[in-house]
């Protein structure tokens, strides 16, 4: 019994660990892209040297600093700013809803299969576990809107869900495709599929398993591919699908009365979201774990598996900042069209085209 | 196993608890998040039966479906928070007549039947399972299920129409 609950702590320290670390890390890239996009430098004067010497009280040098530190630094000062309730809010709702926001995202980390050794739960309908509870945090972001006490808040967040619900179509289409392709809805199976050389991926039509035949799922795979990569930026509420959050007509959505570490909470549970959506790509189409060269995924290095994931992981988060800081943010009725006048249709194709493929070639 | 009975025992609380929230809490937005949760731990009871799909499906369907178009519903009325539905419990004791009597039945329906425990081991792998009975011996539901949501879906396309076509854009 003992080594349940220790197994359950690790476990879950360690999914705490993933969480905080991918967050803060997220959050550096965001400001040093940004910056890098906008030709600012970005942080620069936080690094782990001089955060370590200005607390010992030493002489703090300014050189060969990138602020690797900023984030960190961020999180200090999240932590000592007052905590602030609005009069008006329903102190309840209001306390509660940054919780389930995070324990939404948090949930998803459950069933993410960073290794084939590496799955804190690997469920037997492991995609479809992480589609159904991330909709439970969508229930935690109408709570805060509501319970703030704001109409900034309440509008944003009731745009915000909307827009989550409506883009949950053509992702779940998108990602039938795939389960039906391999047959399973467990991540490992997924990923497993796609084992050996980086034509295998789902995303290139898994060629080597299925002969040349297999170039026929190509473009529908891409298409497929580009369709769930564009719901998964609305879900999360990225621009250029931030309509929820727009700065010049919202204040801030649903966060907009939020403070402090509050605050920080459902900024994490944001970069969390990011991190479990761009999985989710990797995992499905971009083969998971697997390098892509059978020869590095043999050689026995250890931790090269979930390293190779994480590192394909931010290649896509590299991609969502990128364009967060390239497009202009729609107006909702161009979101809209965009959902249901292309992406769904699209997905739906692609969804019978894998469907022929899967009853007739292979 | 006394962890799993434990985990049972929590997960059971915490649905009672947000049930009775729905019934007995004034404020009707109170009601719609327990009621939300209700639904929540109603997964985790499946989770109990071996029945992952469908507590997959109940989160998907109920609440990140259900419960939040509830909430929207409530979050777009005016004035929601004023309200308070003091004003429904008016017959107290004629209905809680019933309730007791109703609740004694219940009781008695429980103790009486003579309830059977399955004793094949839980299929391993059930979403294949449910998927091929789908496409077998419940072809015809699951494909008349698949046109009423069409239909509705079509029906909820035409009732939001814009009609008016000075704002189309």
């Amino acid at each position: 019994m003992d080594n349940i609950f220790l197994w359950i702590a690790i476990t879950l320290g360690a999914m705490v660990g993933l969480v905080s670390v991918v967050g803060i890390v997220s959050i550096y890239l965001e400001r040093k892209i940004s910056a890098f996009m906008q030709d600012r430098l970005g942080p620069m004067e936080v690094g782990f040297g001089s955060l370590v010497n200005a607390i010992a009280g030493k002489e703090v040098l300014r050189e060969g600093r990138i602020g690797l530190a900023q984030s960190l630094a961020d999180g200090l000062k999240l932590l000592q700013k007052e905590d602030i309730i609005p009069d008006g809010a329903d102190k309840f709702l209001f306390k509660l809803a940054p919780m389930i926001v995070f324990a939404g995202t948090f949930s998803t980390f459950a069933a993410l299969p960073l290794a084939e050794y590496f799955i804190p739960a690997d469920v037997n309908i492991g995609l479809f576990y992480i589609l159904a509870i991330s909709s439970f945090g969508v229930s935690g972001i109408l709570m805060a809107g509501w319970s703030s006490n704001n109409k900034w808040g309440l509008l944003g967040s009731l745009r915000s869900t909307a827009q989550m619900v409506s883009y949950e179509i053509p992702v779940g289409v998108s990602l039938v495709s795939i389960v039906m392709l391999t047959g399973t809805l467990s991540m490992k199976g997924i990923v497993v599929a796609q084992e050996g050389w980086f034509w295998n991926w789902h995303l290139f039509g898994a060629v080597g398993h299925h002969g040349l035949i297999g170039f026929v799922l190509l473009p529908m795979m891409v298409i497929n591919f580009i369709a769930y990569f564009i719901g998964s930026l609305a879900e999360t509420n990225r621009a250029p699908f931030d309509i929820p959050e727009a700065e010049s007509e919202l204040v801030a959505g649903y966060h907009t009365e939020y403070t402090g570490m509050r605050f920080a909470i459902f900024f994490l549970a944001e970069y969390g979201a990011i991190f479990v959506g761009n999985a989710i790509a990797v995992a499905l189409f971009l083969g998971g774990w697997y390098s892509g060269i059978p020869a590095i995924d043999q050689a026995n290095i250890p931790g090269i598996a979930p390293l190779v994931f994480i590192l394909k992981t931010f290649v896509l988060i590299f991609v969502v900042m990128w364009i967060r800081w390239t497009l202009p943010r729609l107006r909702v009725d161009q979101l809209m069209t965009l959902c249901w006048k292309y992406l769904i249709p699209f997905t739906l194709f692609t969804f019978f085209s894998v469907a022929i493929y899967k009853v007739f070639i292979v | 196993m006394v962890i799993a009975d434990f985990a049972f025992i929590l997960v059971a609380a915490f649905v009672l608890i947000c049930a009775c929230v729905v019934v007995f809490h004034n404020k009707i937005i109170y009601s719609a998040f327990a009621l939300l949760f209700c639904f929540f731990g109603v997964a985790g009871l499946y989770v109990f039966l071996n029945a992952e799909f469908l507590a997959g499906t109940q989160l998907l369907v109920y609440v990140g479906g259900i419960s939040v178009l509830i909430l929207f519903g409530i979050l777009l009325t005016k004035n929601i928070e004023d309200l308070t539905s003091k004003e429904v419990s008016t017959q107290k004791i004629f209905g809680g007549l019933i309730s007791v009597t109703f609740l004694g039945g219940l009781i008695y329906m429980v103790n009486s039947v003579d309830w059977k425990v399955s004793t094949p081991k839980p299929i391993e792998n059930s979403p294949v399972e449910i998927g091929k009975l789908f496409m077998s011996d419940f072809l015809i539901p699951f494909e008349i299920a698949g046109v009423l949501l069409l239909v509705a879906l079509i029906g909820a396309v035409v009732i939001g129409r814009d009609t008016d076509k000075d704002l189309e854009v």
